[in-house]
């Protein structure tokens, strides 16, 4: 987590860089996942030197075929949840967005209980208090003409299935939190989702599995709404304040799939079921930001990894978490357990592609081989060079290094990290962003969890440190395509 | 010029790793007068009609490297459909489908692969790739024949 700068220029000029609304989520470990919007403050941005109306050319969108499910119109358009942005003229605005809540996108897996139930196990940072609630096969409802958002659990046709289809949880603040089920007695019978009833599908926009994880604000202190959206209407006035004082929520939509085993076997075993993430958006403001994954941030081995602390070991793991899995295979239509929709797991270095970046030192621009990546490629998301090689790029191919995909847009981001160490030796001073901030590398930053501990360690053993959203901030620029 | 300078870098950078950690059945050897030209023996791919041989390729490394492609020639005679008389070679990441991602040891690689895998439909060499489409087993005799004859001096 971190605060996100974004700057929207409202005219183009050749000597400036334009600065668009793109937020960068933080901070978990192997895979990082990013959110990008189209509609931060003005109904149109740009990026790739061109235009983008949000609502009048929606297809535009730099996006839109990534979007898991095109049919839906309004997946390319930002929705608002009963808050009115105000309406700004200005030319530029620079307003953070500090995202709060992260559930690390590879820790999600399946959990076994006995029989036919299963569970779900996830780790999440939080530098707020949460709440956790998470629904079993969940209808997603768009109400009041798409202003606001939430799920509702379906009703059960089976009276065999007698399980429970909510639960909510809270949960302190803190990084690396460990969510287990089996503690809080979480359970899915995966016989439910065999079942084709009530045209449950994604396409009818069921899920079977959503964790909603939303922000608690200690200046509101409400009770647990059942439904997601429906509080942020009381508080549509705290919107307008400079600091995020609404509430922030974190989705995950995910279901479940059969993976294709060799032998005809016609039992489902606890091995062959696998969760497959279909969707993680985060709410802020009111706006919905679907986040997506960059590919190329590894967490590249650290020079000092084997003074790893207690913390490292519990967040990294041995294994992997969640197998890799195409999500492209998932038709919409298609009930939830289908045995004739078996999906293949898809090994994180089968292409050869990725051979070449195994090759290459994890972090270094794979053009240049020398200066850390920190220049991310859009539509395909690879973040695979740097600056100046982005620069020198654009004007020799219009195609990604990796895929071959021809890009719209160069965005660099850059990590700021605040220097805590010194504001304890030091007076504080009015050239704030200066002193207080020291330029990281994205991966470091990304990675930060662990070495900053590490480094606090060393320096200030008397310090407990913990990172929350202000240790870092992402700037994000374009460079003009 | 500061951009040449850190595209030399990387030139070092891979020539050091190529010696560093070589690759199995490829040999590459910097000239020493020129950092950009690389002399190169490639080992025939096992089960295929050049195993056994020892292929001299010259490789250099254009100012444009590595958003150009490297030029790379075979300079030992080989019977392939994909390669002509002169040892220039139809590959399609050196020419269109070239990406800065890839390096010296991929390109080397690929052309490894190449021997192992003629492709007649996409040919350089008409004569040859009649005759590895007409008569693949004979074609591939005299591959042998080839091999044996050019690509096995000392």
């Amino acid at each position: 987590m971190g605060i996100y700068y974004s700057l929207t220029s409202a005219f183009s000029s050749t000597t400036e860089t334009n600065h668009i609304n793109v937020q960068s989520n933080s901070k978990t470990k192997k895979r990082r996942r990013r959110r990008h919007k189209q509609n931060h403050l003005l109904n149109r941005f740009f990026l790739g030197s061109k235009h983008f109306f949000t609502n009048t050319q929606p297809h535009t969108c730099l996006f839109n075929d990534y979007y898991y499910f095109n049919s839906r119109k309004d997946e390319l358009n930002p929705v608002h949840l009963q808050v009115s942005l105000p309406e700004t003229n200005q030319s530029s605005i620079i307003r953070p967005v500090q995202c709060t809540i992260a559930i690390r996108r590879d820790s999600l897996k399946l959990v076994h209980c006995y029989d036919d139930y299963y569970s779900i196990d996830f780790i999440f940072d939080v530098d707020r208090p949460v709440q956790i609630f998470i629904y079993f096969m969940a209808h997603e409802v768009y109400t009041n003409n798409n202003e606001s958002l939430s799920y509702v659990t379906c009703k059960k046709s089976s009276n065999l299935n007698t399980f429970k289809q909510y639960y909510a949880f809270d949960r302190p603040a803190g990084h690396g939190q460990i969510f287990s089920s089996i503690p809080n007695d979480i359970r899915l019978p995966l016989s439910v989702l065999n079942e084709n009833h009530h045209n449950c599908t994604i396409k009818t926009h069921v899920y079977p599995i959503v964790i909603v994880c939303r922000e608690i604000n200690s200046r509101l202190n409400k009770s647990p709404s059942t439904i997601c959206g429906t509080a942020i209407t009381e508080h549509t006035t705290a919107t307008l304040a400079s600091c995020p004082t609404f509430d922030q929520y974190h989705i995950v939509l995910a279901t479940i799939k059969l993976l294709r085993s060799n032998e005809p076997v016609s039992t489902i075993t606890s091995d062959r079921v696998t969760i497959v993430l279909l969707n993680q958006q985060h709410i802020y403001n009111g706006i919905v930001f679907k986040l997506f994954e960059i590919y190329s941030i590894e967490n590249h081995p650290s020079k000092s990894a084997k003074t790893n602390n207690d913390r490292r070991k519990v967040s990294k793991g041995n294994q992997p978490l969640i197998k890799v899995v195409q999500t492209s295979k998932i038709h919409e239509n298609e009930p939830f357990l289908d045995r004739k929709n078996e999906i293949d797991v898809i090994k994180k270095s089968s292409s050869d592609f990725d051979l070449v970046l195994n090759n290459a030192h994890e972090s270094t621009c794979v053009i240049c081989l020398t200066d850390t990546r920190n220049v991310l490629l859009l539509p395909c998301r690879h973040l695979c060079i740097c600056g100046s090689c982005a620069e020198n790029l654009k004007f020799q191919s219009a195609n990604c290094p990796i895929c071959r995909v021809p890009f719209r847009a160069l965005l660099q981001l850059n990590a700021l990290r605040c220097r805590k160490h010194f504001l304890i030796n030091h007076e504080y001073s009015d050239d704030e962003d200066e002193l207080m901030y020291e330029s990281v590398s994205l991966i470091d930053a990304l990675n930060l969890a662990t070495s900053t501990t590490k480094q606090l360690h060393k320096t200030d053993c008397n310090i407990k440190h913990s990172i929350t959203t202000n240790d870092i901030k992402y700037f994000c620029s374009e460079h003009a395509v | 010029m500061n951009e040449n300078g850190a595209l030399t870098k990387r030139i070092v950078k891979e020539s050091a790793r190529l010696q560093q950690e070589p690759v199995p059945g490829i040999d590459a050897i910097v000239d020493e007068h020129n950092p950009r030209y690389f002399k190169v023996i490639i080992d025939g791919p096992s089960e295929s009609p050049y195993e056994g041989g020892k292929f001299k390729v010259e490789l250099f490394l254009p100012d444009e490297y590595p958003m150009a492609p490297p030029k790379v020639r075979f300079m030992t005679k080989l019977y392939h459909p994909n390669i002509d008389k002169l040892g220039r070679i139809c590959l399609d990441i050196l020419k269109e489908k070239w990406s800065p991602a890839l390096q010296i040891r991929t390109v080397l690689l690929s052309i490894q692969a190449l021997l192992s895998a003629p492709n007649p439909d996409d040919f350089l060499d008409a004569d040859v790739a009649e005759k590895w489409k007409a008569d693949e087993k004979g074609a591939k005799a005299i591959a042998r024949d080839w091999t044996q004859r050019y690509a096995h001096e000392t």
